[in-house]
């Protein structure tokens, strides 16, 4: 079955329900229950809910306790965490992935694991004021999933989730923001010498 | 393109090339002709939809020397879209049997970076602020290194053999490789995931691969917002650019003729177009995403319970154009001298004179107005009179294409064509009658060099001028300094150039206000001819309007007799201190108003508000 274009499953993401966009429950005026979305995602896809222990990931508890590469311990990070899981979710629940089989292993690597450092960086609510962060969701959708879109080819698919993909783009500006300060050094020693020189010139003449 | 074309190039010494004893013998024209016939598979590199003019071919360094062209493997202009292969070089690089990649890159160059000449002039703008300390003319080179790598990835991964060039270049190695080409290659191969030294020169230090592989990241991650990652680029090559600079080692990039974009901004003829939009700051060349880098310490502080509340969904920007011209707050502009920098790292060749005047005619463009119109009596309307011959430089809708038909059946432009002509005769409403406009603008040694840095005298000045021609009146324009210096139009005038380059240059002498011209300009002046309003941008020193001329006619006796033949007032901007009312009284009572401002960017202002504060009723 061939997936929409990308522009659907924006549209879809844009329109994703309050419930989805609300604080997850644990947290101060929180109601949707993580697990029960994500047992429900489950049912629905692949007949069963997950294991009890693997819901627990959707829980707030001790943050120590979670499954989120160690970045535990922050509030901010769990808080985060949950709601870009009930994005994902959102995304999951597309028709057009309800008319064709998943791959099992990579819905459940993708909801526990593979949004953790989504999470850690950028905060869920970009999902509703920017459209790069929507579109960055739904090709992590699609490349956990190993689907792609349309006519993409696979590089195609590759290179745009390059494009728009926060965590590595964090790691570049950390990078670069580095070699600026190295460069500003270099820079100002080129500034002192010239100065030194023209002193020494002015004071030969 | 038809494959079998003609072998042509842009050189009419061609044929002399091909004589016998020429020094420089013609190259087989089957490599010309392979190239041509690469070159739909090139466009088709890009996207099926791609159209560009066929490529000119040069056979010979000596040819391609008319083109700036000696010793470089292609390019491409900007301005006209031409690419420009030099074979020689192609066929001395061994690289003959390369012609899609390179046709493909050059390509790269119109549809992808820079695109135009206007974002390869923001690309250099960034990149000048982040190579402060370096020569100038680096600028240009770390923008084509920049375009290149973007371009060459893109087509990489479009299967398109662009590695093949560079191993090319690395198997006939010309000379020891500068540390900027070695971080560069080695990008390609970090990008590529190409073996190391495939394309790299052997001695690459850990801190250039490190460099390498920060620049192969950047390309990826900003392929599709190039403009974005231009800075950190070229802070990555800062050290090496200074490395190079410091060992006097001429760019490996240079010269192996890979310098491509060089002739960017070149054109045919005199035609020199200046990209529109350069006098303002793009904000990609001082700053990123601001939210980003806001980020940087703190990526979560918009989610509930931080300290800091990141606004929600971020405002629209409005693009919608102002009733009125307001310019664009908190927008930052260049100052004219770094707007002449960047325009001639772009490769445009223009006189002085040019670019301050384009400068401040694209300043003075968002804050124009709607001058003022006086109404006549009466308007006309037109009469239709009659026939007059249709040449083929008038405008080709006033061209009559039935009173054409009537004279000759058979329609020759310029020969059988024919256009109406009119007259007029008395129309209901009340016409509207633009008011023209005198302007004089002290340029003594007190005011700035409006090539230098920006002059708000000549910014308002060119806001008034501007706006009275686009309602159609006329402009005389006065540049002033001391005795007997001044500048000015042939009279009152529409033409915009001659306006502004009065307006825009630059005296910087003594302070003397040209009675002479403000007496000559009224004397003949008919009742008949529009109202004018007089106009004089200056400082303290507007008192010597008060001073006799050569002919000993005191000024106060000029100034009554050319605001009452002017009919359409004075007003006297001065730059001076709030209690300027006992000195300048005495002009005032002559029938000028005084407006003062304290600081010089307060003109704008003034110029926005001057016409409908004086006018609005009438």
């Amino acid at each position: 079955m061939t997936l929409p274009p990308l522009s659907e499953f924006l549209r879809w993401l844009r329109e994703i329900p309050a419930p989805f966009r609300g604080a997850p429950a644990g947290f101060p005026g929180g109601r949707t229950q993580v697990r029960a979305v994500v047992a429900d995602l489950f049912e629905t896809h692949f007949g069963a809910a997950p294991p009890k222990n693997y819901l627990e990931a959707f829980d707030r508890s001790d943050p120590t306790e979670l499954a989120i590469g160690g970045r535990g311990g922050d509030g901010r990070v769990e808080l985060n965490r949950l709601r870009w899981v009930l994005a994902a979710c959102h995304v999951l629940w597309h028709p057009s992935f309800r008319a064709m089989p998943l791959p099992k292993a990579g819905v459940q690597k993708l909801l526990n694991q593979g949004l953790a450092e989504l999470a850690a960086v950028v905060p869920s609510e970009r999902i509703v004021d920017s459209e790069e962060r929507r579109e960055e969701l739904v090709r992590r959708v699609l490349a956990a999933l190993g689907l792609r879109l349309g006519e993409e080819t696979a590089r195609e698919a590759e290179d745009r989730l390059a494009q728009v993909n926060s965590v590595e783009r964090r790691r570049i500006e950390l990078e670069a923001a580095e070699r600026e300060r190295r460069a500003r050094e270099v820079q100002e020693e080129i500034r002192r010498k010239a100065e030194e020189e023209a002193a020494a010139k002015s004071s030969r003449e | 393109m038809t494959r079998n074309a003609e072998h042509r190039t842009p050189n009419s010494e061609r044929a002399e090339a091909n004589k016998p004893g020429s020094p420089v013998p013609a190259l087989p024209a089957t490599l010309a002709d392979q190239w041509r016939a690469t070159w739909p598979d090139a466009l088709a590199a890009w996207s099926a939809f791609v159209q560009l003019r066929d490529p000119v071919f040069f056979d010979s360094h000596r040819d391609a020397a008319n083109y700036g062209m000696a010793n470089e493997i292609a390019a491409i202009r900007l301005v006209d879209q031409m690419v420009m292969v030099n074979l020689e070089e192609v066929q001395g690089q061994r690289l003959d049997e390369l012609a899609l990649p390179v046709l493909a890159h050059e390509i790269g160059h119109h549809v992808f970076v820079p695109g135009n000449l206007t974002d390869n002039a923001r690309m250099i703008a960034a990149i000048r602020r982040a190579t402060v300390g370096l020569k100038k003319d680096v600028s240009g080179l770390v923008a084509n290194l920049y375009g290149d790598l973007h371009i060459n990835d893109r087509l990489y991964r479009r299967d398109v053999a662009i590695d093949a060039v560079y191993w090319q270049l690395k198997a006939h190695q010309r000379g020891p490789a500068t540390a900027v080409w070695k971080v560069y290659t080695r990008a390609y191969e970090h990008l590529w995931r190409l073996p190391l030294q495939t394309i790299s020169p052997k001695d690459v230090t850990a801190e250039m691969n490190s460099d390498a592989v920060l620049i192969a990241k950047i390309i990826r991650h900003y392929g599709g917002d190039w403009l974005l990652g231009v800075r950190r680029f070229a802070a990555i090559l800062y050290p090496w650019l200074a490395e190079d600079e410091k060992e006097g080692a001429a760019q490996t990039f240079v010269l192996r003729g890979l310098s491509d974009t060089k002739q960017a901004g070149a054109a045919s003829g005199d035609r020199q177009p200046i990209p529109d939009g350069l006098t303002e700051m793009d904000p990609s060349e001082y700053e990123d995403d601001p939210e980003f880098d806001a980020e940087l310490d703190d990526p979560l502080g918009g989610v509930e319970g931080s300290g800091r509340k990141r606004g929600s969904a971020r405002e629209a920007e409005n693009t919608a154009p102002a009733k009125e011209g307001k310019g664009r707050p908190g927008a930052q502009y260049r100052q004219p001298f770094e707007y002449g920098e960047l325009l001639r790292a772009l490769g445009l060749n223009l006189k002085d004179h040019e670019v301050t005047t384009r400068y401040y005619r694209e300043r003075a463009l968002p804050y124009l107005i709607p001058f003022p119109a006086r109404k006549a009596p009466r308007s006309t309307e037109p009469l239709p009179e009659g026939y007059e011959a249709w040449e083929t430089t008038d405008p080709m809708e006033s061209m009559d294409l039935f009173g054409s038909i009537v004279r000759s059946p058979r329609v020759i432009p310029g020969v059988t064509t024919v256009q109406r002509t009119y007259g007029e005769s008395p129309g209901a409403d009340p016409a509207k009658r633009p008011m023209d406009l005198d302007i004089y603008v002290d340029s003594s040694g007190s005011m700035p060099n409006p090539s230098q840095d920006v002059s708000y005298l000549a910014l308002a000045g060119a806001i008034l001028a501007l706006s009275a021609l686009r309602m159609g009146a006329k402009v005389q324009a006065t540049l002033w300094s001391g005795a007997g210096q001044f500048t000015k139009t042939e009279g009152f005038v529409r033409d915009e150039n001659a306006i502004l380059g009065v307006m825009t240059g630059y005296l910087g002498d003594g302070t003397a206000f040209p009675l002479n011209v403000l007496r000559d300009t009224y004397a003949e002046r008919k009742v008949d001819e529009p109202p004018v309003h007089i106009v004089v941008i200056s400082d303290d020193g507007v008192d010597t309007m008060l001073q006799s001329d050569e002919k000993a006619i005191t000024g106060e006796k000029t100034c009554r007799t050319a605001l009452e033949k002017a009919r359409g007032g004075g007003t006297l901007v001065l730059n001076i201190a709030a209690n300027w009312k006992g000195r300048l009284a005495r002009l005032e009572e002559i029938g000028f108003r005084i407006h003062a401002v304290q600081d010089w960017e307060e003109l704008v202002e003034f110029a926005r508000q001057f016409v409908r504060e004086t006018y609005r009723d009438e």
